[in-house]
C-alpha cells in the first residue's frame, strides 16, 4: 500500500510516516517547498496543501491518505487558519476519493458541557468554539467536513487525539500555567485530568485505523489513561529533576475577573483576551473514553506516562547540552 | 472498557477490606467497582457502606464478569497465595495484603506466578510510605546521615487484642499462624529493616515464651548495606515502634507512633555545651513535630498511618501511568524469609526441650 503523509515533515505526520514504513508500507510526505523531509525511506513530495494541483501530483498513484497537516498557531488571521485546515481538508476529501483517508482532528471539537463529564465519539460538538480561538474553530469545521464526507460514504476516519507529547516535545504542565520564581502557577486544581497522547500511541491509532475496515466512516478518541495533575506533575518533577513546585491558582479566584473583563473589552467594542469561557475549558476536565479504539481498531497505548515523560523530557536535556558536548570533546 | 479509571475488585471483606475501600474511593484513577467474599452477608454489608454496586463469592466469576484490572487481597494470610495467583492467572494485576504469604515456598511460587503472567504483585509493606518514614528515606538517599552503618527497628504490641488472641480468649485466624498473634506485626518492622539494610543474608534469633505463647522475640541480621537489629515485643509498655539509622556522619531515629523524626549530629563545641546542645536539638526537633502534627490532624490532613493510602495510590499509579511499583513481590518474599527464620527458631526441637 502507498500512502500519502501530509504535514510530514510535523511532529506527528513524522512519527505516523516512520510508523507506516516499519509496517511495511510505501509512504509519500508531501512537505512544504524547501523543506525537507526527516523521514529515511519516505518519498518528499514537495508542495502546498492549499493547492489543488499540488495535492493532485501527489495523490498520483496513491491507495490511502493520512491527513496530518494542520496551521496550529495561536495567533493570526482567520483567513489562513481557513485555507489550510479546513479548505484545504475539503479539498483534499474531494480529490482523494475511493482511497482510505484518516484524517487528524482535535479533541477540542467536544463540548464540555460540565466538570468531570465522560466524552465518547458520540459527545456533542463545541457549541462555543468562536470564542476557543482561531485553531479550534479551524479544527471543528475541518472536522465537520470529514464526518459530513463519512456520512456520504467516503471511507474516513477521524482519529481526535489529546495534547500531543514524546520525544522531541516537551508535555506541557497543564493547560495554563506560568513560572514566577520557584513556583509555577498553575490555573484550576490538582484533580484537572489532563488529556495527553503520546505522539507514538497516536501513530498506532493511525496505523490501525489504515488498515482497519471497520474504521470507514467512524471517528475515535485517542487519548492515553488520564490521571489528576496533581499526581501527574508529581511524575514530571521528578523524571525532569524540576527543583519549582506548583501553585495551583483556583477558579473561584478568576472567573469574577475574567467576567468583568469581559464586560470592559466589550464596552470598548474589543475581544477580551481572556473570557470566562476560555477559563472554563481550561480546567474544566472531562474524562475521555477510548473504549471504541480499543475494542473497534484494537488500540492500546503502548507508551505509558511515566516511560513517555522519561523520552520527551530526556530528549530536551539532549538537545539543550551541545554547548557541554563540545567543551568535553576540546 | 475505558482508558481509566483502573476497574478494582476487592477479595475479603473483612476489618481491613474497609480501609481499602476508604482509600480507593478517594482515588480519581481507580473505581472499586466488586467485592468478593465466601460469606456473602460480609460482602454485602461492605458493599453496601460504600456504594460498590457488584457482589461476588467466587473470585473467577468477579473477574471476568466484572472485566477488572485489578484486585487487592484482603483476606486471611493462608489464602493469600492461592488467590493471588489464580487472580494474577485470570489476567489482573494483584495487591496483597501483608504478610504476602505463610511462608517463603508460597511466596516464591506468587513471584514465579506474577513473572509468568506478567502481571503486577505488589504487596502492602504501607509503613514504608509513612510520611514520616519517607523524610528518613530521603535522609538516607541524600547521603545526609552518611553510610548507614546500622538499623535497628523496635515493634511492640499496641493494643491488648494481641494478648488475647496470644492467650487464646479471643479466637481470631491470627492465633492460627506460625508466629501466632506476632505474625500480624511482623511483616511491618521485618520490611522496614530489609529495606533500609538491603537484602538479608544471615539471621540468628533469641526468643522468650511464657505460658500464654510467644511474647518476645530478637532477631540479629547481616544484611547486605549494614548490620541490624528486630525487636518485636509483646509485653513492653508504653509500646514501642521505632527505626534507628545509624549512619556515619548522622543518626535519625524514626518513631512511628508519635510521628516524629529526631536527628543527631556531633557538633564541635566545649564539653559543657555538649552536654546541653544534642537535649535542646531535640527537644527542638520534637517541639516541631508536635506543632507540625497538630495542625495536620487538626485540619485532617494527617491520619493514623497514611502510608497504606500512599502504596494503594502508587499501586494504581503504577497501573495506570507506568510509573514503578511501590513494592514488589521479590521484596515482599525476602519479608516473608525473614519471619521464616523468626518461626523456626521458636519451634525447633532443641529450643522446646531447653524451655523444658
Amino acid at each position: 500500500m502507498i500512502v500519502l503523509v501530509t504535514g510530514a515533515g510535523g511532529f506527528l505526520g513524522g512519527r505516523v510516516a516512520r510508523k507506516l514504513l516499519a509496517s511495511g508500507q510505501q509512504v509519500r510526505g508531501l512537505v512544504r517547498p524547501g523543506r525537507t523531509l526527516d523521514v529515511p525511506g519516505a518519498v518528499p513530495i514537495e508542495g502546498d496543501v492549499c493547492s489543488a494541483d499540488d495535492l493532485a501530483r501527489a495523490l498520483e498513484g496513491v491507495d490511502a491518505v493520512v491527513h496530518a497537516a494542520a496551521l496550529v498557531r495561536t495567533t493570526g488571521r482567520w483567513e489562513e487558519f481557513e485555507a489550510t485546515n479546513v479548505e484545504a481538508t475539503r479539498r483534499l476529501l474531494a480529490a482523494a476519493t475511493g482511497r482510505s483517508v484518516v484524517h487528524v482532528s482535535s479533541l477540542s471539537v467536544y463540548a464540555i458541557g460540565r466538570d468531570g463529564e465522560t466524552i465518547t465519539e458520540d459527545s456533542p460538538y463545541e457549541s462555543g468554539a468562536e470564542e476557543r480561538g482561531l485553531y479550534s474553530r479551524s479544527k471543528l469545521a475541518a472536522d465537520r467536513a470529514a464526518m459530513e464526507a463519512a456520512a456520504a460514504g467516503a471511507a474516513v476516519t477521524v482519529i481526535r487525539p489529546g495534547v500531543l507529547y514524546g520525544s522531541g516535545r516537551r508535555p506541557p504542565l497543564a493547560r495554563q500555567s506560568m513560572a514566577v520564581s520557584r513556583f509555577r502557577l498553575i490555573l484550576g486544581g490538582g484533580k484537572y485530568l489532563l488529556p495527553l497522547a503520546h505522539v507514538d500511541n497516536v501513530a498506532d491509532a493511525i496505523a490501525l485505523a489504515l488498515t482497519q475496515p471497520l474504521a470507514r466512516g467512524r471517528a475515535y478518541t485517542i487519548v492515553d489513561p488520564q490521571i489528576p495533575l496533581s499526581d501527574y506533575l508529581s511524575i514530571y518533577r521528578s523524571t525532569a529533576r524540576a527543583g519549582w513546585r506548583p501553585l495551583y491558582v483556583p477558579t473561584g479566584l478568576l472567573m469574577p475577573a475574567a467576567s468583568l473583563g469581559a464586560a470592559l473589552f466589550r464596552l470598548i467594542g474589543r475581544r477580551s483576551p481572556v473570557t470566562p469561557h476560555q477559563i472554563r475549558r481550561a480546567t474544566w476536565s472531562a474524562r475521555f473514553d477510548c473504549s471504541r479504539a480499543r475494542s473497534e481498531l484494537g488500540w492500546k497505548p503502548h507508551v505509558s506516562l511515566a516511560e513517555g515523560l522519561r523520552q520527551s523530557v530526556g530528549a530536551e536535556s539532549i538537545t539543550t547540552t551541545p554547548a557541554l558536548a563540545a567543551s568535553v570533546s576540546e | 472498557m475505558t482508558t481509566a479509571p483502573v476497574r478494582v475488585g476487592l477479595v475479603g471483606c473483612g476489618r481491613i477490606a474497609r480501609t481499602h475501600a476508604r482509600y480507593l474511593k478517594s482515588l480519581a484513577i481507580a473505581d472499586l467497582i466488586a467485592v468478593c467474599d465466601p460469606i456473602e452477608d460480609a460482602a454485602r454489608s461492605l458493599a453496601a457502606d460504600f456504594g460498590i454496586a457488584r457482589v461476588h463469592t467466587d473470585l473467577t466469576r468477579m473477574i471476568a464478569d466484572d472485566h477488572l484490572d485489578a484486585v487487592h487481597v484482603v483476606t486471611p494470610p493462608a489464602t493469600h497465595a492461592s488467590i493471588a495467583i489464580a487472580a494474577m492467572e485470570a489476567g489482573v494485576d494483584v495487591l496483597v495484603e501483608k504478610p504476602m504469604a505463610l511462608d517463603r515456598e508460597e511466596a516464591e511460587q506468587m513471584v514465579a506466578a506474577a513473572r509468568r503472567t506478567g502481571r503486577t504483585l505488589v504487596v502492602d509493606h504501607n509503613r514504608w510510605f509513612d510520611p514520616v518514614v519517607q523524610r528518613a528515606r530521603d535522609l538516607v538517599d541524600s547521603g545526609a546521615l552518611g553510610e548507614i552503618v546500622g538499623v535497628d527497628v523496635i515493634q511492640g504490641a499496641a493494643v491488648d487484642e494481641v494478648q488475647a488472641i496470644t492467650k487464646g480468649e479471643k479466637q481470631h485466624w491470627k492465633s492460627e499462624l506460625p508466629g501466632g498473634a506476632m505474625h500480624d506485626l511482623a511483616p511491618h518492622p521485618a520490611y522496614l529493616l530489609r529495606n533500609f539494610a538491603g537484602p538479608i543474608r544471615e539471621v540468628k534469633v533469641c526468643s522468650i515464651r511464657d505460658g500464654d505463647g510467644l511474647q518476645e522475640i530478637r532477631a540479629v541480621v547481616e544484611a547486605e548495606r549494614c548490620l541490624g537489629t528486630l525487636t518485636i515485643s509483646l509485653r513492653g509498655r508504653p509500646f514501642t515502634n521505632t527505626v534507628r539509622l545509624a549512619g556515619t556522619r548522622k543518626t535519625a531515629e524514626i518513631n512511628l507512633n508519635n510521628m516524629s523524626l529526631v536527628v543527631r549530629q556531633e557538633r564541635k563545641v566545649p564539653k559543657l555545651v555538649g552536654k546541653v546542645l544534642p537535649n535542646l536539638e531535640e527537644a527542638a526537633q520534637l517541639l516541631t513535630a508536635t506543632v507540625v502534627n497538630g495542625i495536620a490532624f487538626a485540619t485532617g490532613r494527617q491520619r493514623y498511618f497514611p502510608g497504606m493510602g500512599i502504596l494503594i495510590k502508587k499501586f494504581h499509579l503504577h497501573l495506570a501511568a507506568g510509573t514503578p511499583p511501590p513494592t514488589t513481590g521479590d521484596e515482599g518474599a525476602d519479608v516473608v524469609a525473614l519471619l521464616d527464620a523468626l518461626w523456626q527458631h521458636v519451634r525447633a526441637p532443641e529450643r522446646r526441650r531447653a524451655l523444658g
